[in-house]
Parts: structure tokens; sequence; C-alpha cells
């Protein structure tokens, strides 16, 4: 959970965990915890995790906090892009060893143009200063993926090797700006300005443009079933559309009307997909749906009141013996 | 004589796993800010008060 405004990153604990077996995994369900560890600095604007570390980029001085696990309450180690800027940090494991990507700005306070990447003393070992407006990252397999202004700047995680997917003529003045990535499908979802979404294939080359019928409001992608695209438009509906062939599988009447005007600081629905279900948050009557993945027809009503603000859906199958 | 070692096999193969799915939402409120862990069913396991309204981002594992 990220507090910008107290410079703190502090972590939660689900309770869920699977124990790998090589051709099974076992579930242990344990009650969820609230841990005392806290990554402090000024403005935390992003955190990453993947291969057993974490990461938080702090747009304040621009510094990174990285934790491992299973040793999460060890001081963290510490790098930091070379300005202050928003940004972003994602930990991943080169051929070389532990690397973390980190956003560059060319001087303080400027839009990200490019990505260093740096050993965990800090030292910056590749970059990439092609990747104009830099926002948004997602990983599928082995390739971390930015947002930019031209095109999606494609990192692969095992070489170092930065290379670049271009947008289609037609783009115009739209980019991407936020991603997800399909750990079963080797995809990545992301917007395409505010009425349209791109499905990103990185070992193709390739970019889908999938149009909206409005605006959209949230979308959301089950990283295990990445074969569907979850998106909210602003008109209240909830789409399934696949990533596959960009056609509609089912739409429902999820919530009421919400204004997109207003800024990232005002309550609007939100979407988490996980385990066959598509939750779908509404805070103007203080509650949450899950959705059938599948169907999207309704299953469970959630009502923790108040003005749900953002939520995260967590599922895990494995063996109970 | 011949069939008592697949007997004794068979005895030795533990029974069978079953295959179960764990669900939790986690989800923060606006208005009183706080981060909650719910159960699949609303039942309410974790209860943080945060202080401002909180963003979530995934952590080291994802579900």
């Amino acid at each position: 959970m990220r507090e910008a405004g107290a410079g703190r990153v502090t972590l939660l604990d689900t309770g869920l965990r699977l124990e790998g077996h090589g051709d099974h995994g076992d579930l242990h369900v344990t009650a969820p915890r609230h841990l005392p560890i806290g990554l402090r600095g000024p403005r935390p604007s992003y955190t990453a995790g993947a291969e057993g570390r974490l990461a938080a980029f702090f747009d304040g001085d621009g510094s990174v906090l990285v934790i491992e696990a299973g040793r999460e309450e060890a001081p963290p180690a510490r790098l930091s892009a070379a300005h202050p800027h928003h940004g972003v940090a994602v930990p991943f494991v080169a051929a070389a060893g532990p690397r973390v990507a980190v956003s560059e700005a060319a001087r303080a306070g400027e839009r990200p143009s490019g990505v260093s990447l740096r050993d965990m003393a800090g030292a910056e070992v590749a970059r990439s200063a092609d990747c104009p407006s830099l926002h948004g990252v997602g990983r599928t397999g082995r390739v971390i993926a930015f947002g930019c202004a031209d095109s999606v700047l494609l990192l692969d995680a095992a070489s170092g090797a930065f290379s670049k997917l271009p947008y289609p003529p037609e783009a115009g003045a739209r980019m991407v700006r936020n991603l997800e990535g399909g750990e079963d499908w080797r995809l990545l979802l992301g917007d395409f300005g505010p009425d349209a979404m791109a499905v990103l294939d990185p070992e193709a080359g390739t970019m889908r443009v999938i149009g909206l019928p409005a605006r959209r409001l949230h979308f959301a992608l089950g990283p295990a079933r990445a074969d569907t695209a979850f998106v909210l438009t602003e008109d209240g509906t909830l789409h399934a559309i696949s990533t596959l062939d960009g056609t509609t599988r089912a739409r429902v009447a999820a919530t009421g009307r919400y204004a997109l005007e207003g800024g990232a600081a005002v309550a609007r629905p939100r979407l988490s997909a996980a385990g066959g279900l598509v939750a779908v948050s509404d805070p103007a009557r203080g509650r949450v749906v899950l959705h059938d993945a599948g169907s999207l027809a309704p299953r469970r009503v959630l009502e923790p009141g108040g003005a749900p603000f953002d939520l995260r859906l967590v599922s895990l199958t494995g063996e109970r013996h | 004589m011949r069939l008592l070692l697949p007997l004794l096999l068979l005895a030795a193969l533990p029974a069978a796993a079953e295959t179960v799915t764990a669900t939790r939402l986690v989800v923060t409120d606006h208005a009183a800010p706080t981060v909650r862990i719910l159960a699949e069913n609303g039942a309410e396991l974790l209860r943080v008060t945060a202080a401002e309204p909180v963003r979530l981002q995934d952590g080291l594992h994802r579900g």
C-alpha cells in the first residue's frame, strides 16, 4: 500500500501462499498480516515485484529502495535515478545477475525519456535513451515493456537488450500509458488514448488496436488467463474482450455512470481480475461486485461501505493434502 | 507371492490431494482511509488505518 503524502510504502501479506513441488503446488492459507516493513522516501509513486525482489520508486528524490523476499526486514538496497522525476523501477534477474530497470529523465522534474539498467550496488550497466514521455510498465515472460510517446520500449530481461515496437501510423497523439502483462499468454494489454486498447505481442512484434464504444474508466487483465481483457467504460458497462482476436465476448451493466473529470484523486470504479472472477468497485454505492469472468454475470455483492478507492483480487489454486 | 509386491506399492500411495482455490479481496476506502482484506464471502479478515486514501500495487507474488 502506497501513501504518497506520508512518504511511505507498507506491505500486506494476503495470507495466500503456493508452495511449489515441481508437478503441483500446495496451497497454504493463513490469516493476512500487516508486515512490520516500511519503505520511506519522498512521494512514493510506483512499486513492482518480480523474481524475489520488490522495488519502490520515490518521485521526490528519484531514489529506489529494493527488498528481497525472505529478507524483508533487512535494510533495503538503495539505488537512484540520475534526477528526480515521476518514474518507475522494475527488478529482474538477468543472465549477469540481479538488475533494476529505472526510468531516467534528462533534468529534474522533467518527464522520463529513457531507462537505465542498474546492478544492486546502483552502478549503471546499460541504458536506452529512446523512450520519450515514458509512462507505464508491464511484464510478460522475459519481456519488460515501457509506454513511450512514439512506441513501446521492450527490454529482454535475460539479455538486457532493448528494442522498440512502434505504434501504427494512425496512432496520432495516442500512446500507451499503462500496461498489464499475461503469464499464460505472452502478451501485453495497454490503454491507447481514452477510447481504445492495445494488445501487444512482443515476440511477433505486432500491436492490435481495439476501439471502445465509450471512454475508458479502468481496465484489468487476469494474468493467469490473459486471453480476456476487462474494460469498464464511463457509462458503467463492463466489457470482456478477447485479447487474441479483439472481439467482445460479453458485456454487462456494472455500475452507474461516472465522469472522468477530476483527476486521479477522485474515487471511481476500479477493476481487478483473478481466479475466474472480476471485481468491480462502485464508490457511489459503497460496494464491490464479483462477476464471473466468462459470462460477466454477477456472482456476489460485497458491501464494505465507504467509498472503495482501489482494489486487488488475489486468487491461488493448489492442492491440499 | 507374485501379488504381494503390487499390493504393497498400492498401500504406500498417499491419499489423493484435493484441488482448492482461495480468493481474497484487498480494498481501500477513500471516505475513511483504510485498507481491508476480505474473504470471498465478504468477511473482514484485516483492517489497517492509513494516513490518506491508498492506491495498491502488486507485491512480490501475484495471484
